[in-house]
């Protein structure tokens, strides 16, 4: 069965997406709001932030008919949770390689018209293809490692539905 | 997606006849599948198809018609999808008698999801 293309894999535990429980899930992705901007003497806006504090959080729903198997799940368990929601990147003419700022699980590369170029995973993030492309993008579902802040369960007994969702934030 | 149609037209098949065009003076009861609203929000995306199955029945009374879609409703639930990758849910299901009160309907509304390409 290959309900959804997401995937949750509680840390130590194992997947926690049980059959009947994920179709049709939503997800949100928003860069944690961290750091401050700031106007410089000469009155231009700049962030302040800390590069590496660049991080995300989500929030996963979804309403289906079995609850997904979150018994174990509390404030703070870490979680591998392979996205739904896609992050895009501008590919520049002329190069033939690029680093992800996230693990990809599947990824897409294709140009401004929408051609689609065969593009290859390597090390540490790394993706390359042709150096014949003309410049474009690549789409790619990240793979995150996340803490839940929290999770909701509900159960409409005579609608027959099981609803849930889950908050988190990258690590 | 017409590969498709036929393996779950031959998967229904063990229910009772079943068609994607039905051939004129077909006895009763019959299955029928047609294939509703289809979109692939991206060419590598998955693919979202809205299923419609009716089963047809004449026999007096509910007792075959209701056999009938205890048994389509497992086979739904339970469908093997090999060789495709994909899953389906039951979106509505419903009991009617048409206006010649001598045939049921039972209509399934069917949301088939079909797995998108992973890498190009």
């Amino acid at each position: 069965m290959n309900e959804t293309d997401l995937t949750i894999e509680i840390m130590g535990k194992g997947h926690a997406l049980s059959p009947f429980s994920a179709r049709e899930c939503t997800q949100t992705l928003t860069p944690l709001p961290q750091g401050s901007l700031r106007r410089t003497i000469n009155g231009s806006l700049v962030s302040v932030g800390h590069k590496g504090h660049q991080k995300f959080q989500s929030t996963i729903s979804c309403k289906d008919k079995a609850s997904p198997a979150f018994e174990c799940l509390w404030k703070g368990t870490l979680l591998k949770v392979g996205c739904i929601q896609s992050l895009t990147q501008t590919v520049h003419e002329g190069i033939s390689r690029v680093q992800l700022e996230r693990e990809p699980i599947t990824l897409h590369l294709y140009d401004n018209h929408g051609k689609i170029w065969p593009a290859e995973k390597g090390e540490d993030r790394r993706v390359s293809f042709s150096s014949d492309f003309p410049g474009g993008f690549i789409t790619y579902r990240p793979l995150l490692t996340m803490v839940v802040k929290n999770y909701h369960l509900e159960t409409d007994e005579w609608g027959l539905t099981v609803g849930w969702s889950v908050e988190l934030e990258e690590e | 997606m017409r590969e498709f149609l036929i393996m779950l037209r031959k998967s229904l098949s063990e229910v009772c006849p079943t068609f994607l065009q039905i051939p004129s003076q077909t006895p009763y009861p019959y299955i029928t599948i047609s294939p509703g609203r289809s979109l692939q929000g991206l060419p590598w995306g998955p693919r979202v198809l809205l299923l419609t199955i009716k089963i047809w029945s004449q026999y007096t009374g509910t007792q075959e018609i209701l056999r009938l879609t205890k048994e389509l409703e497992n086979l739904i639930q339970e469908y093997n999808f090999r060789p495709f990758e994909g899953s389906l849910k039951i979106v509505e299901s419903g009991l009617i008698l048409l206006k010649d009160k001598q045939t049921r309907v039972h209509t399934f509304l069917l949301k088939v999801r079909f797995q998108g390409r992973p890498y190009e």
